[in-house]
């Protein structure tokens, strides 16, 4: 508890504007900044940005901005697809063995580790020690979900402000944002009208929390339509 | 695609970019943002038919960079408007000690991942961000689990730095 109240006072003295810099260092202009989120610039340049974030609280307001456009980053993944494609056309002796593979690696992986008081990985999401806050989402990946009863759920958080739903098409133009108090969203049928039922949408929460914190769901797919 | 439906669909997607970013105290200059981004963009492209269209990306840069422009444009003015008696009604009314408070812990925080591990260093920056591992993994090519270990014991330093400095949670 102590531990997740120190860091909610960093979240708020990481927001405080600092004075501003006297340093010969050349800032990075907004847009390179908005290149460095949309993952648009080097490596190199990327890291160089992030290490000026700590020292020039407006670069970082700046950051914060575009991250408010950045698309969810699984749309532009297509390795996962590509690895469907792949497993498809595997023979089956190939699948058995793979199968046997992952099953004698996931006996290692679940054994217990040495070191008891060092926390795994909560979703993914989050970093060790700070699963608690992590956001899940509960509606199924890939369910398809009827226009006139569209509704979204996810787990609950605490100290929350507002969650923040954000559902677009795979070219990510927004299709219905909202922010509610509660865990589910029913989206009216009216913003659904024009999605076809082979269309996917995206869609993630986001956790605005009472200390100034904020929390990101994975992205997920549903579908329009009747099952 | 004629000019005018080149321009609609533009006035679209800055509105949605707008919508996403726009802070609760600037929205009654909502409409006025969209219509500046407007401005920006046909200064540099010319609408013709047949032209290819305007990306998506950049009408999301241009909108970006109003914004923060704007918000910006906003603190300076409100800032110079501190001989204001009601604004300095309002500075009193917060409390002295509080701004001097939170500007130190602020000062403070930045010493401590100043003398951080670089690699931790931007983990935490990006984690203070609001990124989450995996993000933090993308935008510093990493893998996933060394991102959550550089966030993980980064955010353990910072704690350990501030007690050292005397800010301890009650």
């Amino acid at each position: 508890m102590k531990k997740h109240q120190q860091d909610h006072d960093l979240f708020e003295a990481w927001r405080e504007p600092d004075e501003p810099t006297t340093s010969e260092e050349p800032r990075p202009s907004d847009a390179e900044i908005f290149d460095a989120v949309m993952l648009n610039t080097s490596l190199e340049r990327r890291r160089e940005i992030i290490l000026h974030l700590a020292r020039c609280s407006d670069s970082a307001e700046s950051w914060r901005l575009a991250m408010e456009l950045k698309p969810p980053a699984e749309v532009v993944d297509l390795s996962s697809r590509h690895a469907r494609k792949a497993w498809r056309n595997l023979p089956a002796w190939g699948l058995a063995a793979a199968a046997v593979l992952v099953m004698v690696i996931g006996v290692f992986w679940i054994m217990p580790t040495p070191d008891p008081g060092f926390p795994e990985i909560g979703d993914g999401n989050t970093f060790r020690g700070d699963s608690e806050h992590a956001i899940e989402l509960i509606t199924a990946d890939g369910l398809r979900l009827p226009a006139e009863d569209f509704e979204l759920r996810w787990n609950s958080i605490d100290q929350i402000e507002e969650y923040r739903v954000l559902i677009t098409t795979t070219d990510l133009e927004a299709v219905f944002s909202a922010a509610t108090q509660t865990t589910s969203l029913r989206v009216p049928s009216a913003a659904l009208s024009s999605i076809e039922s082979t269309e996917p949408l995206y869609w993630y929460v986001t956790a605005l929390r009472r200390d100034g914190s904020i929390l990101r769901s994975s992205t997920q797919t549903v579908f329009v339509g009747d099952q | 695609m004629t000019e005018n439906e080149q321009a609609e669909q533009i006035r679209q997607v800055l509105q949605r970019a707008m919508v996403r970013i726009c802070p609760d105290w600037l929205q009654s200059s909502r409409d006025d943002l969209v219509q500046n981004a407007m401005l920006k963009i046909l200064e540099m492209h010319k609408l013709t038919e047949g032209n290819p269209p305007v990306q998506s990306s950049y009408l999301y840069k241009t909108a970006h960079s109003v914004m923060i422009d704007e918000i910006r444009r906003v603190r300076r003015r409100d800032e110079s408007a501190l001989d204001d008696s009601q604004a300095v009604e309002d500075a009193n009314q917060a409390g002295p000690y509080r701004t001097t408070l939170g500007h130190k812990i602020s000062v403070a925080l930045r010493e401590c991942l100043g003398r951080m591990v670089e690699l931790r260093r931007m983990g935490v920056i990006l984690h203070l961000q609001g990124h989450t591992v995996p993000d933090i993994a993308r935008l510093l090519g990493w893998k996933t689990k060394q991102a959550d270990n550089n966030v993980y014991r980064g955010m353990a330093n910072l704690r350990n730095c501030m007690q050292e400095k005397g800010f301890e949670s009650t």
